[in-house]
Order: structure tokens, then sequence, then C-alpha cells
């Protein structure tokens, strides 16, 4: 124990005589928690369309307004022909073609069905596959409101009564007054034109009385049915109390079936609550992530760069003819590494508290206790690979290959339930993946020690397996 | 004259590079296997389809019209309903064990309002750690969702059609292989180069050869160039292998010329050689080379290269600092020709980039070089 004693009083002496290593390890931490959290954003973007729109009708305009008001499109371009769409996008300008046939208007007023193109750049499956749904949705919505006679208005909101009955009257004042130029001016030119003009105006002003008359019915149902709904929900907020600590909670609403509901239509409403992202961009759990990352990547290179240097020095030749127990050596050489782990550890989560303003939901208490156990494994593994190579190039080697494996199969970046078989066995046996998932507990969750009981469990088996092998593994005699 | 020599030099430098690399075979074969077997492993491994998300379903009604919906949502590929439970309080012990990824919460009288006013409400509550992936499990949810709705008011007819034509170019089977393959190449690429070249000069240093080096007549332009040239082959050599791998075992096709990816992956491994010369110049132990290629490259290497996460919701400050990276560049071009079969008009902004960052790093590490020298 005396030698143990002896022996790690020289390895920090050593270490910080190497000035520049400890700088290297203060940039590295620095710089990467500076630059790497706002990269590393999971949020959509606006997806960018190139828009041919052979209709060029009210009809097809109303629709392109009602895409690029729901926030998910823009309109990256418009141009004159399919091909012309194609270029754009092979620019990376637009990531979609949106083809609006002839006659899409006409298809709409004589209630047949009315084709109409989407062509999305699908390489990145996951937003191609969410893009088409944002579409359908958003083209559903339009139908609804067409239906209900919204069709026209830019920027769509739900109106109130009031506003609605005045719009329509402006609407028909407008309209009425526009025919009335209208038949001014070509009575003056043609008498027999004239006769057929004031029959279409009639028959389209008929349609729309109807329609006007059509929607104020529904109108009222709805607005009584939201009223009643609002009034159930507040009731069954104050019955449940576990809900009564979301209701400050933003929640993301996705308002898919937001037609007007009519007494025969019965949906589902589907309300999203993101509590545990209320950022929505995940940021509670990317950037302890990315910091549980670091630590990991850190902690195994020091470790396994280490008694190799000793190797390739010729120093372990004093070692080895010294009366040094073995697991004293070995155990000189980790600890120091567990102190540097946890220093970098304690600046990253300053960074993360200082500049991203995140701080746990649980407690940091917990967060160290299972950072601690996760260094320890991963020092371990470091050492084994120390002991296994005899030059630095190959622990390099060595190093890269597992620590790119471990994390790139994490969970962090893709879910582990739809990696193939093999893939899950891999990471079974990953430590970090436990290590991010408690550190994404703790952070977004506000989990305690005792929900994490099973991943810690695994950390102590890693624990035994790496460090008891790397003291197996290091023998002082070749 | 002067060029004559200087390229003497050169050649004879190379050769004696060459005879070091290739007397070294482990390391030789490890450089060739290790960028295979990580390109075999997350070529299959990563996958951005979801199946099977653990859901807790909590129903407070319990009638048979929300047994229903769970009983829809079960039945799809992408939920998988582990448990049903009956409190709020269960539901987040679940979520804070990490078990779930998804709840869904019926209100009591779900039947009931929507027989009576046409509506019921469904809570989703959603894991933080899903990020983009919980966007399209809210889609896959609205999806099953609609179906339903649509068996409810079988009777109801719409009376307009929009009948959209969804076509999904470059991807039509919406791979996941098709996204991360080019990026996981880059990726692997960048690290193995600039790793092996960080220890190129360094490696001198610390073993003491670098003396006889500073008194030979050879140049340092001369040295850096020389100690490059290996590297490159053997990168080149690797990307041959890597292709070949990605059609015929990945099964990701290259739908452009193969000839001009070839070209952007020789100037991409080029830059990140010259990216681990320059490490190796600057640092004075092999141990501190080391931490900077691995600790310090591989993480910006994942996060910024936009092979996970898209970089067109960048602000126009991190968009510049990521475009400095060549690796981002060279995914870009890569999925550019691999997968959308484009030419040269689509990548030249790329090349042209990636050989600026190549010449300036390359100048530097000469530069810093000559520092040592004097």
């Amino acid at each position: 124990m005396r030698m143990l004693g002896f022996l790690l009083q020289k390895e920090f002496i050593q270490i910080s005589r190497d000035k520049m290593i400890l700088l290297l390890l203060f940039l590295i931490t620095v710089i990467l928690l500076f630059i790497l959290p706002p990269a590393a954003k999971v949020k959509t973007s606006k997806i960018a369309l190139s828009v041919v729109d052979h209709d060029r009708s009210t009809t097809s305009a109303s629709f392109l307004r009602k895409l690029t008001s729901s926030n998910q499109f823009v309109i990256g371009a418009y141009v004159n022909s399919y091909d012309e769409g194609l270029a754009v996008m092979e620019e990376n300008k637009t990531s979609g073609i949106l083809e609006i046939p002839k006659g899409f208007e006409k298809n709409i007023m004589e209630r047949t069905a009315a084709p109409i193109l989407l062509e999305i750049d699908a390489v990145n499956g996951v937003t191609a596959g969410l893009s088409s749904f944002y579409f359908l949705q958003i083209m559903e919505r339009y139908i609804w409101e067409y239906i209900d006679g919204f069709g026209f208005q830019p920027g769509f909101r739900l109106e109130s009564q009031e506003e609605i009955l005045a719009r329509v009257e402006a609407e028909a004042q407008a309209e009425m007054m526009k025919r009335a130029r209208a038949e001014a001016e070509s009575q003056a030119r043609m008498a027999r034109e004239q006769s057929l003009m004031i029959a279409r105006a009639e028959a389209e002003q008929a349609q729309m009385e109807a329609e006007a008359s059509q929607q104020k019915m529904p109108e009222s149902i709805e607005t009584a049915v939201t009223r009643k709904v609002n009034e159930g929900m507040g009731a069954e907020a104050v019955a449940v109390p576990g809900f009564a600590m979301n209701t400050n909670v933003p929640d993301v609403d996705i308002p898919l079936i937001e037609k007007p509901a009519e007494a025969n239509f019965e949906q589902v409403r589907m309300i999203v609550n993101n509590r545990y992202n209320p950022d929505g961009e995940s940021s509670l759990y990317q950037i302890p992530s990315i910091l549980a990352i670091l630590v990991c990547l850190i902690g195994t290179v020091l470790s396994a760069l280490n008694i190799v240097t000793e190797k390739e020095n010729g120093t372990i030749e004093q070692m080895n003819v010294s009366p040094v127990k073995r697991s004293a050596f070995i155990f000189s050489k980790i600890i120091p590494f567990w102190v540097i782990g946890m220093v970098i550890l304690t600046i990253g989560l300053i960074i993360v508290w200082l500049v991203y303003g995140i701080v746990p939901r649980g407690s940091y208490g917990s967060i160290y206790i299972v950072s601690f156990l996760f260094l320890v494994a991963m020092v371990g593994f470091g050492i084994l690979i120390s002991t296994a190579c005899r030059n630095q190039q190959q622990a390099m080697l060595l190093c890269f290959f597992f620590l790119l494996i471990i994390c790139l199969l994490c969970g962090m970046w893709t879910p582990i339930d739809s990696m193939p078989a093999w893939a899950r066995v891999i990471a079974d046996i990953n430590p970090l993946r436990y290590y991010v998932q408690m550190m994404r507990l703790f952070f977004a969750y506000g989990s305690e020690l005792r929900h994490v009981l099973p991943q810690i469990g695994m950390l102590c088996v890693f624990i035994v397996v790496f460090n008891g092998w790397a003291i197996w593994n290091f023998r002082k005699a070749k | 004259m002067k060029i004559k020599t200087f390229i003497d030099q050169f050649f004879a430098f190379t050769q004696k590079e060459f005879f070091h690399i290739l007397r070294d075979r482990k390391t030789l074969l490890v450089l060739i296997v290790l960028p295979i077997t990580q390109l075999l492993i997350f070529g299959f491994a990563l996958n951005s389809n979801l199946t099977e998300m653990p859901t807790a379903v909590l129903d407070l009604s319990n009638d048979p019209l929300s047994r229903q919906v769970v009983a829809e949502l079960d039945a799809s590929t992408t939920f998988h309903v582990i448990g049903r439970v009956n409190s709020m309080e269960e539901v987040d012990e679940l979520f804070k064990a990490g078990k779930l990824s998804q709840a869904f919460v019926f209100m009591p009288g779900f039947e009931k309002s929507i027989k009576q006013t046409g509506t019921g409400n469904m809570q989703v509550i959603m894991d933080a750690s899903l990020g983009i992936n919980s966007s399209t499990l809210e889609s896959h949810i609205l999806v099953i969702l609609l179906k339903f709705q649509q068996r409810m008011n079988a009777d109801r007819e719409i009376p307009i059609q929009i009948i959209p034509e969804v076509k999904m170019r470059y991807n039509p089977e919406l791979s996941s292989a098709f996204h991360f393959v080019p990026g996981v190449i880059g990726i692997v690429l960048m690290l193995v180069c600039s790793m092996m070249a960080s220890l190129a000069i360094v490696k001198e240093k610390e073993s003491g050869t670098m003396e006889v080096l500073l008194v030979s007549p050879i140049r340092p332009p001369v040295i850096i160039l020389a100690k490059l040239v290996p590297y490159l082959i053997v990168g080149m050599f690797n990307i041959v292998i890597i292709l070949l791998i990605s059609v015929f075992i990945l099964k990701v096709p290259i739908a452009g010329n193969i000839i001009l990816l070839f070209f952007i992956g020789t100037i991409f491994t080029l830059s990140s050689l010259a990216l681990g010369i320059m490490v190796s110049v600057l640092t004075k132990t092999q141990r501190s080379a080391i931490i900077v290629s691995i600790a310090g490259l591989m993480l910006p290497a994942i996060v910024m290269s936009g092979f996970i996460f898209p970089l067109d919701v960048l602000s126009p400050a991190m968009r510049v600092v990521v475009h400095c990276m060549p690796v981002t560049l060279f995914i870009s071009a890569a999925r550019n020709i691999m997968i959308k079969g484009l030419g040269m008009v689509a990548v030249y902004r790329e090349l042209i980039w990636m050989a600026v960052i190549t010449v300036v790093l390359i100048v530097i590490s000469i530069k810093c070089f000559k520092n040592r020298l004097s």
C-alpha cells in the first residue's frame, strides 16, 4: 500500500511536468464543447421546393400559400418546367420539386380528381419521409379548408364568427363592385357577350352564397364543440394529478385534423407532449452526451498510451527488476487518469452550465458517481490496450478501431433498437452506451440512482472484466 | 539544376519512406483491414428506420374505442406496447428508468367524447433523445390514426380530391445505407489518414532521427511531401477497396462517374494527410499527436460533417466553420456523385475548396517546420 503511494506520487509528478499534454486536454475539451453543440441540432429545417406551376390559377396560388404558411416548406425557386426544377435541385438549392399540372383549378372546381406531383430528394430517407408526410398533412388540411370556404385565405388561422361574417360580407361586396365594373365595360363593348357574362356572374355568386351559408351552420357547432372540449380537459386535469405539472409546459400540437368538426365526423386528435425535450432540439440530451463521449475518448486514449510509452522508452525494464507488485504498478498507472477524467468532466459540466444553461434535473452527485464508474471501466480498457501493444502506433490504431465503434454504436446517433441483431450485441457490450443513456436520464428526466441500477450493474461488470484482464495481461517478464 | 536536385531528393526520400512502410507489414495490413472492417460494421449497423419502439399505454378511459386505437398502434411494426400502466407516476418511472421511447395517454371518457363531440384526444409523450426521430414517430402515429379514422367515417365522402404523386428521387426505398455509407467512407478515411500522418514527423523527433534530417541537405518541403506520398498511395488503394465493398456488399450503387469519385477521394485523402502532417509538425511527442488526432478529431468528424446532423439548419457562422473541414466537403460531394449521379458541375466547389484547404495546411506545415530548423 505504501508502495502504491510512492508510485502515485511519481506518476503525478510526471504528469504535472508534461504541461503540454494538460494544456492540450484542456483546449480540446473547451474548443469541442464550444463548436460541437451548435452543430448538433436535430430539428428539421424548412424544406425548400422548386415550384413548377403550369396552372397559374387562384387555386394553385392559394395552395402554394397554404404550403408556405405551414412553416415546413418554403419556395426556393419558381421555374417554368420540370427540367429547370431538376437543375435547381441538383445544385442543392432546393430539396424537392412540386409540379402543379395544367387544369388543377378546373379539376377542383369540377370535383374531379386533381393530380399533383411532388418529387423529393431522398438521399436522407428520414427527412424525405417526413417531407412527404408534412406535404400530405398540409394537403389534407387544405382540402378541408377549401371545402369549408377558407380556401382563398392567405395565412390561415381560425377566425371568430364575427370576423368570418365580416370577411364574407366584405368579399361579397368587393366581388359585386368588381363585377359591376366589368359589366359596365363589357356592356360598352359587346352586347352579345354581356348576357353571357351576367349569367356566369350570377351563377358564381349563387354558388358563393350557397357556400357561405353552408359554412355558417357547422361553424357555430364547432365553437360550441371547442368550448365543450376545453371544459372537459380542464376538469380532467384536476382529476388526474400527474397532469397538473404539465399544464405550464407548452405542448407541441400537430394539428393534422384541425378542420372544423362536424357532428357526423369522428376524429382522434393527437396531442404531442415533448415534456422531456423543451426546446425541440433535444439539447438537454445532446450536449451532455457529447460531453460523455469526450470524457470517454480522452480517458481511453490517455490510458492506452501510458504503459506502452514506458515500454518504448525502456523505463519499464526498471519496473520489472524492482520489487513492485504488478497490481500496485497497474493501479499507480490507472488512478491518475481517474483524476484527470473527473477534472475534465467538471470543466465540461461548468461549460455546459455557463454557456448553454443546462443543468441536470437529477443530482450532480449521481452524475459524478456514474461518471466515476464509467471512467474506471474505460481506463481499465485503455490500460488493457496498453499492455497488449508494443509501441504507441499500435496502441493508436487499436484505440481508433475500438473507439470509433464505441462512439458510433452508442445509440446516440441511430437508435439501437433498429440495428441488426449482431450490432445490438456489440451495443450491449459497449460501456459508452450505458453511460450516455444514464447521462440522458439524469439530465433530461431527472432520474435517480435507483432507476439506473441495471446500467450501474453493467458498468461494474465492465470494471471487473477490463481491469482484471489488464492486470492479468501485464506480465513483468517477457 | 535546382529543380533537378529537388526532384532527385524527393524521389530518394520517397523511396526511403516506402521502405519504412513496406517493412512494417503488420501495420500496413492493419491500415488496409481496419477501414474495411469499420465500413462493413457501420454500413450494416447504422439504420435510422424505427422499429419496435417501446411504448407504454396509460388508458384512463379503457373503452372499446381506445383499446382499438392502441391495438392498431401496437399492430404496426413501429411500436411495441410493453405494458399498460395505471398512473402518470408509473409513466414517469418508466421514462426515468430509460425503458420507454414514448407513452400514449387517453383521458377518461375517450369514446364518449368522440361520440358526442366528434373529437377524442390522445396524448403522446415523447422521449427527448429521439431527436429528429420523434417527428418520424409522430408521423407514423398520425398515419395510423388517419387510417383508423377513415374506417370510422367510411360513409362520409370527401367532395374534392387532390391526388398527390410523391416520388422519392435518388433513393426510392428510403434506404438508410444510401445516406450513411458516403458518410462512413468520409469519416473512416479521414481519421485513418490523419492519424497515420500525425505520427510521421513527430516519430522522427522522438526517436532522434530528426537530427539526421536536420543536418542533411534535404529541404523541409521535400521531407513533408515525400512523407505524404506513401500514405497517399495506401489511401488510394483503400478508396478502391472501400468503393468495391460499398457497391458489392453494402449494395449502394455508384450512380455517377466513378473516376470523378475516385479523384475527389484522392484529393480528400491528401487533405486529411496534410491535416495529420500539420498536427505532426506542431506537436512535440507522439502522445500529444495521438491525443489530438483521436480525441480532437473524431467527434468533430462525426458531429460537424453532415454525417448525422443536417447542415442546413446551422447558423451562417457555423456553416462556414463546418465547411472548413475537408470531411464535410467530401461527404457532400460523395453523396452528389454516388447517390445522385451528378457530374462535375455539382461538385467543383467542394473540389476547389478541398484543394485550397490542402495547400494551406501543407504550407503551414512547411512554414512551421522551417522554424524548428533554425
